[in-house]
């Protein structure tokens, strides 16, 4: 199953993104819908999506949408315990994807849920879904607007009680990870063709 | 309106620090490791609690903000015994939310801001469910917090100080731990930011704060709709949370005064910002 994003719902890029029309032609693919919208404004465009999964990052949407898709809980809304999961089933999701920095202790969640894991993912410096950076330093909203500029990837300095100690970045990480899910999600919409994690404007000013 | 603030322990509290304000969040929300931290240690909450009855304020306890299973466990002790003293309970993971809402339907629940509450369609389901307040995403302008304002649920703002950009599973202090000779939980008592050009950031427990303090001294005005206003104080020295306290309650009950607005300024090492109120960055300020 590959994932795809819908254009102007969809977190990272519309770059890489589709139209409505060009979803429905496709075969056995799931909707991303991932971006933070009202529930209503998810719930009307899934209704034209022929495709029967989509991913989304919004609670009221997902009780919405799941009473006639099979939605997936993004990884947006940062599932981290047995209590998400029990929120997210009451909702009526059917999945939820588990951030990567949880898969050492994926067998302890609850498997009332089908739970979707990293298989590949850049891990980065905050929780996917918690992170507003970008937006603090640039107006572009990754919740928002889909965008992130990336600002983690700068080099820091490091000011202990005034005093620099030390330089640091917190570039985001491509890591591929040997885990156990109901599905195994490969992460691509970071990576340009070459398989290169996109920096934004901060890839000159990143340390590695 | 309800001027709140937030203590992490019991030694960070004094009647003096905390007169300006109405309501006290007990606790740290971005570490359980924080020395004397309030959500684990019940018998220093339970005397946070009296003081603040006896001072006259009403007490709010946080949770940690981002449980793992292994972390369960800690945060229903928490909540059961926050149900049990407190005026409130905050909560920043969905799952606990519900699970309080669930399991303590008399007991009103916190909306913490690292809680995501973007649009007016969680706010109304999260209503629903029976939460009582929320604070919303604090990448949300004020326009928008107006509408989760006008369905019926209770908003909380912050009006002044550092704000979470992001939190993780990881504690990015300690790994400096070695370089500065101090291990957890001493080292986060000091100070700590990342600075890369004009861009400046505080890490603190799992949470990175903003370097600069969002500061609304001078636009309160325009957030007065809120139910509450916030002085985050979590990751700050006595004095400051008094300090900022006493101007922010003056320019509640007496108005603008250059002075304290000066004073406001001198506090925050690293400058101040408006958030993201004004559908600006989040670092920048707008004057008034």
């Amino acid at each position: 199953m590959k994932f795809v994003g819908l254009k102007g719902f969809c977190r990272y890029s519309d770059s890489k993104a589709f139209d409505l029309n060009e979803i429905n032609k496709m075969d056995n693919v799931a909707v991303a819908l991932n971006r933070v919208k009202e529930a209503d404004e998810i719930e009307e465009v899934c209704k034209k999506i022929k495709h029967e999964t989509v991913i989304l990052n919004e609670i009221a949407a997902i009780r919405n949408v799941s009473k006639f898709k099979k939605v997936v809980a993004s990884v947006g809304l940062t599932p981290l315990n047995n209590e998400d999961i029990k929120f997210l089933k009451e909702l009526g999701a059917f999945a939820a994807v588990i951030p990567p920095e949880l898969n050492s202790e994926i067998d302890s969640f609850d498997k009332s849920l089908k739970l979707e894991v990293f298989g590949l993912a850049t891990v980065e410096m905050f929780y996917k879904g918690k992170c507003i950076l970008s937006a603090y330093f640039s107006n572009k909203s990754v919740k928002r607007q889909g965008v992130c500029r990336k600002e983690c990837s700068r080099k820091w300095d490091v000011l202990y009680n005034g005093s620099k100690i030390a330089e640091i970045t917190f570039k985001p990480e491509m890591r591929s990870f040997n885990v156990n899910g109901d599905f195994v999600k490969y992460e691509g919409r970071q990576f340009n063709k070459y398989g290169v994690i996109e920096d934004g404007i901060n890839h000159k000013r990143s340390k590695s | 309106m309800e001027l709140t603030t937030n203590v992490p322990n019991l030694e960070s509290m004094s009647e003096c620090s905390l007169k300006p304000y109405d309501a006290v969040y007990l606790g740290m929300p971005f570490c359980f490791e924080y020395q004397g931290n309030l959500i684990t240690e019940f018998d220093d909450l339970e005397v946070a609690v009296n003081l603040l009855r006896k001072w006259g304020k009403k007490a709010y306890v946080t949770t940690f903000a981002v449980p793992r299973n292994k972390d369960l466990e800690k945060v229903y002790r928490t909540v059961e015994k926050a149900a049990e003293i407190a005026d409130a309970i905050e909560a920043s993971n969905l799952g606990v939310i519900r699970y309080i809402t669930r399991e303590y339907p008399d007991v009103r629940v916190h909306v913490g801001g690292l809680a995501n509450v973007y649009t007016v369609s969680t706010a109304e389901l999260l209503y629903s469910l029976g939460v009582s307040r929320i604070m919303p995403a604090y990448e949300l302008p004020i326009e928008d917090i107006e509408k989760i304002k006008e369905t019926g649920v209770e908003v909380e703002l912050v009006a002044h100080g550092k704000i979470p950009v992001g939190i993780g599973h990881e504690c990015f202090l300690k790994r400096f731990s070695d370089t500065v000779g101090k291990d957890c939980p001493k080292i986060c008592m000091d100070s700590m930011f990342f600075k890369s050009e004009e861009l400046v950031l505080k890490p603190f427990g799992h949470a990175t704060l903003s370097g600069k303090d969002i500061c609304m001294y001078e636009h309160i005005e325009k957030i007065s709709f809120a139910d509450a206003l916030r002085i985050e104080t979590i990751s700050e020295r006595i004095g400051y949370r008094e300090a900022v306290g006493r101007i922010y309650r003056r320019r509640i009950e007496k108005g603008f005064s250059k002075t304290d607005f000066e004073k406001l300024k001198e506090l925050a090492e690293h400058g101040i910002a408006n958030g993201f109120y004004f559908n600006k960055a989040g670092q920048l300020y707008i004057p008034g």
